[in-house]
């Protein structure tokens, strides 16, 4: 099991920088998804890695070995792409096996180990049907396994699920999830789904035109943004942004006065970042973490099973909240209903770099 | 009884005639040609006559009196060559053009060779196997059919390599090939039934060219086309000789295209069907 590492890695293609300088560890055995928006790099950079695309600059490392300048087939990875890519000329067997054929693994060894990754994915009556006859789940199957058995150095993932449909979508997560756990083999995983990252990364690395943007645990991604691009980007509801400026021991927004101070100028301009689950009834918050109390308009209930998101105006700022099905009772369509903030689920950021800004609370009076 | 069930037998029907017409239409000049080369030697020159006594004479006459037999094997080696060239060189080019752009917008000019007029390449090829000793060999036809058959070929196996998701192959080289052994064992097999189209397009391109073959070729290396031209002779047309030449011409072409007729569709909807 080997970890990878890129090193300042450009990319350019013909004019146009697609990679400025990536630079990112991967720790053996572990799961990494890369997250960000369409057109960010996603691909290009796994696709480097594999030995795909070429970098322009920088080094790629696999293992101990310095693999920028090695053909793909000697880089010792396997990849899963969006559309499978099975060889629709062979039998699932045969496409499962081509890889350590193409290795010189003896026959009697593919067999076996073709036989066990079958058996581990639930497709061994697959063996003998070539790919048209598969449906698109199974032909997902068949390209997991057919990474598995080689077992590579590293196992690179292109948006594998995202051709499946909403249902076999969560269940092939727990199946990938599964799977890396009993193989403990690193991964290296693409989306621009930002629940899949979420359900499934060891670490994240969000990505956004051609840069890295954070690298962090879900949770600190979600719950500590380092930019207002991973904050927009990441959750769902999206987070509510209200735009404000900094004064003199306060941030001053349209929804209230916040007494802390951000390090930076008064004056500055800032946004406020509140996530839709950080909306809070006073009486279920303690008054010492109270931010600011809200008085808000109910503009309309969207129910979503057990949760539901509940739209509001505070002034002519439109905010979304998710609330549990309990305290959904206490919204009405058209009427006034109070909200407080908790101080400790406040994300302020610089309006021009997108920075984060620290935040020290005045002591509770 | 509704009016439904005979309303439809009466469309069904007139399916039918209409397609009853078409095959009489096609398949007419054949039986005509069929007639003729089964009609004794005073009777050929009677197109009006549909009885008569059947007589092998011509058949006899062609297969075993004549250099016809010579010519088809010329004809088949002709083909079979050039359409094994054609492949050999086209479909690498194919796949060039495909994958990696090369040529780029001039890709559209390959075919320039084959949109010219025969007539126009016709002198200075004659002129260059002049000096190479090629008049009159196979060999020679085979090159000026190759400036023919080659374009087509490339052009039509191109799409077919445009259809195959670049995927296929950096999947194949992931697994351990090289991008040549990716081409061979991977791509290939994946554009048979374009190789299997453009090879009776190929050869069909071939083996019914006259023009060419007529005047590079003289005596003994005269191609079936040219020997069927050559009873057409200042004496007159030999037409029940001609016939049973013209059928043997034709029936290879049948026979090929009846077994990858499937393919030859796909091939020539320029592989717009994926698989
Ligand atoms: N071969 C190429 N030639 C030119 N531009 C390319 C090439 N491959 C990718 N690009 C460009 O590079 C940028 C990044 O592409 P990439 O495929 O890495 O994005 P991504 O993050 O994977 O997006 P998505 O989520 O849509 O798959 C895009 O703007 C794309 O147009
Ligand atoms: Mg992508």
């Amino acid at each position: 099991m080997s970890g990878a590492r890129l090193k300042t890695l450009h990319k350019s293609f013909g004019h146009q920088e697609i990679l400025k300088g990536i630079d990112l560890t991967i720790e053996p055995g572990s799961f990494t998804v890369l997250l960000g928006p369409s057109g960010c790099g996603k691909s290009t950079t796994l696709r480097i890695l594999a030995g795909l695309e070429t970098q322009t600059s920088g080094e790629v490392w696999i293992g101990h070995r310095d693999v920028s300048a090695l053909e793909p087939r000697e880089r010792d990875v396997a990849m899963v792409f969006q559309n499978y890519a099975l060889y629709p000329n062979m039998t699932i067997a045969r496409n499962m096996g081509f890889g350590l054929k193409a290795r010189k693994t003896p026959a009697a060894e593919i067999r076996t180990r073709v036989t066990e990754a079958a058996r581990m994915l639930g497709i061994t009556e697959l063996l003998g049907r070539y790919p048209r006859q598969l449906s698109g789940g199974q032909q997902q199957r068949v390209a997991i396994g057919r990474a598995i058995v080689r077992q590579p150095n590293l196992f690179l993932f292109d948006e594998p699920l995202s051709n499946l449909d909403a249902k076999l979508r969560v269940e092939m997560r727990t199946e990938l999830l599964r799977l890396h756990r009993d193989l403990a083999a690193t991964t290296i995983y693409v989306t621009h789904d930002q629940e899949e990252a979420m359900t499934m990364a060891d670490r994240i690395v969000v990505m956004n035109a051609g840069q890295i943007e954070q690298i962090g645990r879900p949770d600190e991604i979600y719950f500590a943004p380092v930019s207002l691009m991973v904050a927009g980007f990441v959750g769902s509801p999206a987070m509510n942004l209200i735009d404000g400026r900094i004064s003199t021991g306060a941030v001053e927004t349209a929804i209230g006065r916040l007494e802390a101070k951000a390090d930076a100028p008064a004056g500055c301009g800032i946004v406020l970042g509140i996530r839709p689950d950080d909306l809070f009834f006073p009486d279920s918050l303690e008054a010492v973490d109270q931010a600011l109390v809200l008085d808000c308009h109910v503009e309309f209930i969207e129910l979503l099973g057990a949760r539901g998101i509940v739209t509001l105006r505070n002034g002519d700022t439109r905010l979304r909240g998710v609330f549990e099905e309990r305290y959904l009772g206490r919204f009405a369509e058209g009427e006034q209903v109070r909200l407080a903030l908790s101080r400790h689920r406040l994300h302020v950021f610089d309006r021009s770099s997108g920075r984060r800004l620290a935040l020290a609370h005045a002591a509770p009076a | 009884m509704t009016g439904r069930p005979l309303r439809y037998r009466a469309s069904q029907f007139a399916v039918e005639l209409t397609v009853a017409v078409a095959i009489a239409i096609v398949l007419f000049p054949f039986v005509f040609i069929l007639a003729t080369s089964l009609k004794p030697p005073h009777q050929v020159a009677e197109p009006g006559v549909w009885w008569f006594e059947a007589s092998f004479a011509n058949w006899a006459a062609v297969l075993l009196h004549s250099d016809v037999p010579a010519n088809i094997l010329n004809s088949l080696i002709v083909s079979l060559a050039t359409v094994a060239i054609a492949l050999l060189v086209g479909c690498p080019a194919a796949y060039s053009f495909s994958r990696f752009k090369a040529g780029g917008p001039a890709r559209f000019t390959i075919l320039s060779a084959s949109m010219m007029p025969p007539v126009i390449l016709i002198l200075p090829l004659f002129l260059v196997f002049y000096h190479l000793g090629l008049l009159d060999t196979l060999a020679g036809v085979v090159v000026a059919h190759l400036t023919l058959v080659m374009p087509v070929v490339t052009w039509f196996l191109i799409g077919f390599f445009d259809d195959v998701p670049r995927e296929l192959e950096e999947q194949a080289m992931i697994d351990g090939c090289t991008q040549f052994q990716a081409f061979v064992r991977v791509i290939l097999p994946t554009v048979r039934p374009g190789l299997a189209g453009a090879g009776v397009f190929g050869f069909v391109l071939s083996w019914n060219d006259l023009f060419y073959a007529l005047i590079l070729t003289g005596g003994e290396s005269r191609t079936l086309p040219v020997a069927i031209a050559g009873f057409w002779t200042f004496r007159g047309i030999d037409m029940g000789k001609m016939a049973v030449a013209i059928l043997l011409a034709v029936v290879p072409v049948l026979i090929v295209s009846f077994f990858i007729q499937k393919h030859l569709i796909r091939g020539l909807g320029g592989g717009a069907i994926k698989s």
